[in-house]
């Protein structure tokens, strides 16, 4: 079971809170909020979970708690006269012995408010403390855990750290069950930065690296890494498309978003292959009308044996009219797929504008009134090498337009390298979500920059598995 | 010391237990909390004691101080308490 943090990003860091009954160092540098966050811990667990809480401070006035925390409008002495909350005030050896003490007031305060979370600020002065330095110390602190597993308390030991400290990993982290730094950090050469970092945390998954977080007149607030700005009016609408990707449907939330455009940027090395035959089998399956523009170098030969290896049979696609090729090339298709290709080699950019508008879009919109869903995956390689950067970048964001009004979603494929930087951006900038696969040293990575609901992922390792869909991201 | 001395630090024990009714202090503790030496601390923590004010537990150096609240009387009917006219 987790416990809430009172702090919702952190929550989410740990994949819903700390594992009940665990002990966890908060460390960090002076004035990085660490008494902020622990006493926000101890109200948030009273206020909204009922749960609750002793603070006990080894240097500060408890009066001075309670006035520090009243600017962020909780009233500490308004929950201490419920007997949901102390603000122990007490000197660490008196601590340390009552703590070990039957019936001490450790367990005394325990029992009394019937108190299920600990905040301990801070457990560096216990060495100061005459015969606590080295191993003493180890044993004392593998102590104060094991009592407050006893109880079923949730805890955080609040230590202080200073940047000497870090050369080396401290014995508490070893015999803590979880571990948060939180650290001050330069910003743009003239600003400071806060960033939360859980190193450690027994029983959870977290959410790796460092988030970044402000002291607000409410509290700690943390802002998840790995997340920019949503495309509301997209990620509203809330349907998503699988992938066939299990690990990149987790990492967009549930899948593509409907309607939406979808770059695929792929450096020269990288096998983008069974990326693009999951997903067009997937959308195949789900019943979608396709309509594919393939790569000078795909062959429609290539994508059907593509699509074998996935199950679907594209030959009774194209004969069903649920297929569709726009075809540069005039390479040679099967019988029977005659009213499924149109062939658009030699047109001037005027006239394959006048097709994509009469022609393709006539489609769409014919389908979409029988409510039929589409899908379109598109090279936008070869439109550069057939039509000019000129055309695409003229013409690219017309067509996703479309794409978007007829809840069309697009894959596009593109190598941002190849086509420049300044494309690079305009089309970055046009699509609602970019991944990004790329080959570095002996592995191939793939990495969501871009998505509509504003997650954004670390690097994944593509590892190839036997069976569909080939692919795994690890 | 002086009378107007010891009453002057007892206000400053009183206060400070008073502002933080939660703090359990050695007579070493509250030397370093209130900046005042032990051997003038002492008669004072033992009166307030005595007085029913402040509470020993321990002994020794472990002994502790604490506040005692008052108990508050939350009702308390004056006409019953007087004679009929």
């Amino acid at each position: 079971m987790k416990v809430s943090t009172g702090i919702r990003g952190l929550d989410k860091v740990l994949d819903g809170g700390i594992p009940q009954g665990s002990a966890i160092v908060l460390e960090g540098a002076p004035g990085t909020g660490k008494t902020t966050l622990g006493m926000q811990f101890l109200y948030k667990g009273i206020v909204d979970h009922n749960e609750p809480g002793i603070f006990f401070t080894f240097e500060e006035f408890p009066d001075q708690i309670y006035e520090d925390m009243e600017s962020y409008g909780w009233d500490l002495k308004d929950l201490e006269r419920k007997n949901r909350l102390r603000v122990i005030g007490i000197s660490p050896d008196i601590f340390l012995d009552q703590m070990t003490s039957k019936d001490g007031l450790f367990e005394q305060l325990v029992r009394e408010i019937d108190c299920r979370r600990i905040v301990i600020d801070s457990i560096s002065l216990f060495e100061y403390l005459p015969d606590k330095t080295g191993e003493n110390g180890r044993s004392l602190l593998y102590t104060l855990r094991n009592i407050v597993r006893k109880f079923g308390l949730t805890s955080l030991f609040i230590q202080e750290l200073s940047s000497l400290d870090r050369r080396k990993i401290p014995f508490e982290h070893f015999i803590a069950d979880g571990v948060i730094r939180l650290s001050l950090k330069e910003h743009m050469n003239i600003f400071r930065k806060r960033t939360l970092e859980v190193t450690k945390m027994r029983g959870t998954k977290i959410n790796e690296g460092e988030h970044i977080y402000q002291i607000t007149d409410k509290g700690i607030y943390l802002l998840l890494a790995s997340q920019i700005v949503t495309d509301k009016y997209i990620s509203d609408q809330n349907e998503k498309i699988k992938t066939g990707i299990p690990e990149l449907d987790n990492l967009l939330g549930g899948g593509m978003a409907k309607g939406a455009v979808y770059m695929l940027d792929t450096n020269s090395k990288a096998n983008y292959r069974h990326i693009v035959g999951a997903i067009y089998a997937e959308r195949v399956k789900a019943g979608n009308r396709i309509l594919s523009l393939l790569s000078s170098t795909q062959t429609v030969t290539e994508l059907k044996a593509l699509m074998d290896l996935y199950g679907i049979d594209i030959d009774q696609l194209a004969r069903e009219k649920r297929l569709y090729f726009i075809e540069h090339y005039n390479r040679p298709f099967p019988a029977g797929w005659e009213g499924s290709v149109f062939h658009v080699q030699g047109m001037e950019n005027k006239d394959y504008d006048r097709f994509l508008w009469e022609k393709c879009k006539g489609l769409v919109k014919e389908c979409k009134e029988n409510h039929k869903d589409w899908f379109a995956y598109y090279d936008l390689s070869t439109i550069f090498n057939e039509r000019g950067a000129e055309y695409v970048l003229r013409s690219f964001a017309k067509e996703t337009a479309f794409a978007r009004s007829f809840g069309m979603t697009v894959l596009v494929l593109c190598n941002f390298k190849e086509v420049g930087e300044q494309a690079a951006s305009f089309l970055e900038r046009t699509s609602n979500g970019v991944f990004k696969t790329w080959v570095d040293g002996s592995y191939q990575y793939l990495q969501v920059t871009k998505s509509p609901d504003g997650q954004i992922s670390k690097p994944y390792l593509l590892e190839s598995i036997g069976q569909k869909p080939y692919i795994r991201l690890v | 010391m002086v009378k107007r001395e010891h009453l002057s630090l007892e206000m400053e024990c009183l206060t400070l237990f008073q502002s933080n009714p939660y703090l359990f202090e050695t007579i070493q503790g509250l030397e370093k909390r209130l900046g005042r030496k032990m051997s003038d601390l002492e008669p004072i923590l033992e009166s307030l004691t005595a007085q029913g004010i402040l509470q020993r537990t321990g002994e020794g150096a472990m002994a502790y101080f604490r506040y005692k609240e008052p108990a508050v009387i939350a009702e308390f009917s004056f006409t019953s308490e007087l004679e009929p006219l």
